[in-house]
């Protein structure tokens, strides 16, 4: 546990994070989880993005990825959840509290820039 | 705008009087009225596109255009109809190269050296049209027509002498030295290098040439390019000379430091929570540049760069507080260090030598690669 510290937009959020339990990292603030975070690695791997889009209805809003320059980040914000995704690969799962597009932009997402190298 | 009134009412004149005529006209247009910008230009790129035809008159006029208006505009466009002026391109190999026209033989010449010696040393070829089947390649989403429309452009000698810099800087695991380092088990992740005129901003549908991409690496093709516009461009060193040695030892490293980024987020004193996430831990010392920021991958490359061109830089950082970028970074620091060395396989012990006999016995079975060293002393 790791207290003050951040997510993205998220700050002042208590961390959580025992991987003999769970890959997913977990961010917690007012007693209430904030995001669940699901890193690269065995637990998304298996995970294609069309199996998201098909468990969240469609494939989202696309944003640029904080990955790097080819992948692209999508979010469903209404349903809570995001993933960004490289050469057909998920590389991290977002789980959040759902909410509109703009409070997702405003409150998580952190524009990382273009990649010019 | 006034361009051309040399010789009205007058006896008719030769071509080139006419055109030294004119220049002086615009020049007395430049200094007098102060908006003959347009005018200069048009003058001035007459004079790029016959190149042939320049004489010494007309670079001499363009000097006293240059000294007789402050501009910093015409003054650009003087110096790129100059650099037209001299410049010309020749073949070497399957590359194009920008070389002098004065010294077309001998740069022509040091491009093949270079060529040379990065595939025979380092075993990276200078191919830019792999480059452009790697873009393709990674860039599956991208409307064909835009994946088409890739091109491979002209090396500068600039650019061909900072690739042989940045090179240097990982000599112990590239080529034939490999085998002899700690990566020997491993493929060399990087073997060829292009010159290409535009990259392609995002892989999406929408994806488009763009004209932001200094450099990018290429993983499926072992490659990586660098970019138009790349050439004056100094986001982070003052000397275009640096600019590119870092430009290219940061790509270098996404293929051959990226077995290190793991070792790299655990190194970094709890800044980064994996590779693509910051954790917001207060105080922690964060990467050498803004642009490190973006994920651990990039702060190891900027690292790199930061690490082989500026050193103190590196050390001391710019200016920022610690625990936000351009801050002091001696952790990342020791680790450009530390895995230098992890490129050199262990020294066996040497062999008891007696002093009797120093002068005449090898004292050592091991002999290591060279140990990586920051730029300075490239």
């Amino acid at each position: 546990m790791d207290p003050d510290r951040r997510y993205e937009g998220l700050e002042h959020v208590t961390h959580y994070y025992n991987p003999s339990v769970s890959p997913a990292r977990v961010y917690v603030s007012d007693g209430r989880v904030q995001m669940v975070y699901v890193p690269s690695g065995a637990a998304v791997a298996e995970t294609t993005p069309s199996e998201i889009d098909a468990q969240i209805g469609g494939r989202g809003h696309r944003l640029r990825s904080r990955t790097g320059k080819t992948a692209n980040q999508y979010v469903q914000a209404e349903r809570g959840v995001a993933y960004s995704e490289d050469e057909g690969r998920v590389q991290f799962v977002e789980i959040f509290p759902p909410r509109s597009l703009e409070a997702y932009l405003k409150d998580i997402y952190r524009d990382p820039g273009p990649f010019t190298r | 705008m006034k361009t051309n009134v040399a010789g009205k009412g007058k006896a008719p004149q030769t071509h080139q009087a006419q055109r030294a005529g004119a220049l002086r006209t615009a020049h007395l247009d430049v200094g007098e009225t102060r908006i003959a910008d347009g005018g200069a230009a048009v003058l001035i790129g007459r004079l790029a596109t016959r190149t042939g035809e320049a004489t010494s008159t007309d670079v001499s006029l363009i000097g006293h255009l240059q000294r007789t208006q402050g501009n910093q505009a015409v003054q650009h466009m003087i110096a790129r109809a100059r650099a037209h002026i001299q410049r010309k391109i020749v073949t070497v190999g399957t590359e194009k190269v920008e070389v002098s026209d004065t010294k077309e033989a001998a740069e022509t010449e040091e491009a093949k050296t270079i060529m040379e010696t990065l595939k025979t040393t380092y075993g990276v070829d200078i191919a830019s049209g792999t480059t452009v089947e790697a873009i393709k390649e990674q860039y599956t989403n991208v409307p064909k027509k835009v994946t088409d429309a890739l091109s491979t452009r002209q090396w500068r000698m600039i650019e061909l002498r900072a690739l042989a810099d940045a090179l240097k800087s990982y000599a112990p695991i590239l080529g034939a030295a490999r085998a002899n380092s700690t990566r020997k088990d491993a493929a060399q992740e990087l073997t060829s290098v292009g010159k290409v005129t535009q990259a392609i901003d995002t892989n999406t549908p929408a994806g488009e040439l763009d004209t932001t991409t200094l450099g990018e690496y290429f993983k499926g093709k072992k490659s990586f390019g660098l970019f138009k516009s790349s050439e004056g461009a100094t986001p982070d060193f003052a000397d275009e000379k640096d600019q590119l040695v870092g430009t290219f030892v940061h790509e270098m490293g996404h293929g051959l430091l990226a077995y290190a980024y793991d070792d790299f987020v655990k190194a970094t004193d709890g800044f980064w929570t994996d590779q693509d996430t910051k954790s917001g831990k207060a105080g922690a010392e964060a990467p050498i540049t803004d642009y490190g920021a973006k994920n651990a991958r990039e702060d190891l490359c900027e690292t790199a760069m930061m690490y082989f061109v500026k050193p103190d830089v590196l050390k001391a950082g710019q200016g920022a507080a610690k625990g936000t970028p351009k801050n002091p970074a001696p952790l990342r620091f020791a680790f450009m260090e530390n895995i230098g060395k992890g490129w050199l396989p262990p020294v066996k012990a040497a062999p008891q030598v007696l002093p009797s006999t120093a002068s005449s016995t090898a004292t050592s079975t091991a002999t290591p690669a060279t140990t990586p060293v920051p730029a300075a002393t490239h």
